[in-house]
């Protein structure tokens, strides 16, 4: 995963990066091994007569549990810039940061299609109710509208980014909308979600905020300095 | 760029198009003609307090998280989300005739189902007509902070209903 590794002759470094890598790869694992410790074996749901849309709430939750991981990766690797690909290991490059960016909005979209499918295949009729924001009813509408709004910002962002020829100046502002947003995604995700606060999830939904307020911190001191300067 | 984005594009888009197909097939063939047996068998709410009448031990498993389940709930339900399903529950629910797992529409119901299901529990059930919803929308009462207490609304079943609920509610 990481190229940094085989590009030093120093050990200590070099454990840094395994070490780095490891916590990488735990972060993309665990979501994956708890979602099918809870969910067992996909094939029941083409072999047995199931609740209808119920294997759409499934997939659905898969892909929202990636979304989040992904968009983790992409935010903090913007926040923190150069050293963000370091840690990270990820290539510096607006090509990547451009698929990586089209790839969570599509695990994004994905993710709220399905469920709004699921729910309105159960209802027998379009779910138009989960499109609308609710904050002041229960809880579980509440948690809803996080995600709701967070996809509006996401996609506000990425039409920002898209502009961004044509807004020069404003579209960075924009394009920072990912940001809360990925806020909102994550504080939809572990209060909503069935698996989020499973055992060993827990601490990686706590390492992904702890880093993505470093970042932030990290950048606003950055442009102190510049100002500074 | 354009190449890797018309992949992930058609990617998602096949997937999109096999789960429409899935769920087209669903519908269409529907629960008699599609020859697989159900996963975990359904149980209509007249059955269910037929049943409850008759005696036997009915227990509601409210899948939901605390503060939904605080809010309200089928009076007796005991809480249980999917992430906290052990051996242990496994073992305290086998003594009952019916655990019915349930959540706003059953979609975390039936998922906790089919663990408990898989864990070896054999007497779950889920409700015809899912979820809590439709439960409240047969003027069936609930319990919780937004409306009755457990008691209030358990009295309130054995006036309306007229039969012993707390029998079912033994566990």
């Amino acid at each position: 995963m990481n190229s940094y590794v085989y590009s030093t002759n120093s050990s200590s470094v070099k454990y840094k990066w395994i070490i780095q890598d490891l916590i990488l790869f735990t972060i993309f694992l665990v979501p994956g091994l708890t979602f099918f410790k809870t969910t067992g074996d996909l094939t029941v749901y083409f072999r047995h007569k199931v609740l209808d849309g119920q294997f759409l709430y499934v997939v659905s939750k898969f892909l929202g549990l990636y979304a989040l991981i992904f968009l983790w990766l992409q935010v903090l690797k913007g926040l923190l810039g150069e050293y963000g690909d370091r840690f990270l290991g990820t290539q510096r490059s607006f090509t990547f940061h451009r698929n990586l960016g089209l790839w969570i909005i599509s695990l994004f979209m994905s993710h709220a299609v399905l469920f709004v499918w699921a729910v309105s295949i159960r209802n027998n009729h379009f779910a138009s109710g989960l499109l609308i924001p609710h904050f002041l009813g229960s809880y579980y509408p509440s948690i809803l509208s996080l995600g709701l709004i967070a996809s509006w910002l996401m996609i506000l962002s990425t039409i920002f980014a898209a502009l961004r020829q044509h807004l020069p100046g404003i579209w960075k502002w924009g394009h920072r909308l990912s940001v809360p947003s990925f806020f909102l995604v994550l504080f939809h995700s572990y209060f909503t979600g069935s698996e989020t606060r499973a055992g060993a999830m827990v601490p990686i939904y706590y390492w992904m905020f702890a880093t993505v307020v470093f970042a932030i911190c990290y950048r606003l001191w950055k442009t102190v300095i510049k100002l500074q300067k | 760029m354009i190449r890797i984005g018309s992949l992930v594009a058609c990617s998602l888009f096949l997937v999109h198009l096999l789960l429409i197909l899935n769920s087209h097939m669903e519908n269409t063939i529907g629960e008699k003609d599609s020859g697989k047996e159900l996963l975990i068998p359904k149980i209509s709410i007249p059955e269910l307090l037929t049943e409850i009448k008759a005696g036997k031990k009915v227990l509601f498993i409210d899948t939901r998280e605390e503060k939904e389940f605080q809010e309200e709930h089928i009076p007796g339900a005991q809480n249980l989300t999917l992430r906290d399903v052990n051996a242990e529950a496994v073992k305290r629910f086998a003594a009952v005739d019916f655990v019915i797992p349930y959540c706003i529409k059953d979609f975390r119901g039936f998922e906790l189902g089919k663990l408990l299901k898989r864990l070896g529990l054999e007497n779950v059930y889920v409700l015809q007509k899912p979820g809590i919803n439709y439960w409240k929308s047969q003027g069936l009462p609930v319990a919780g902070e937004r409306c009755l207490s457990d008691d209030e609304a358990l009295r309130r079943m054995q006036n309306n209903l007229n039969f012993s609920y707390e029998e079912g509610r033994s566990l």
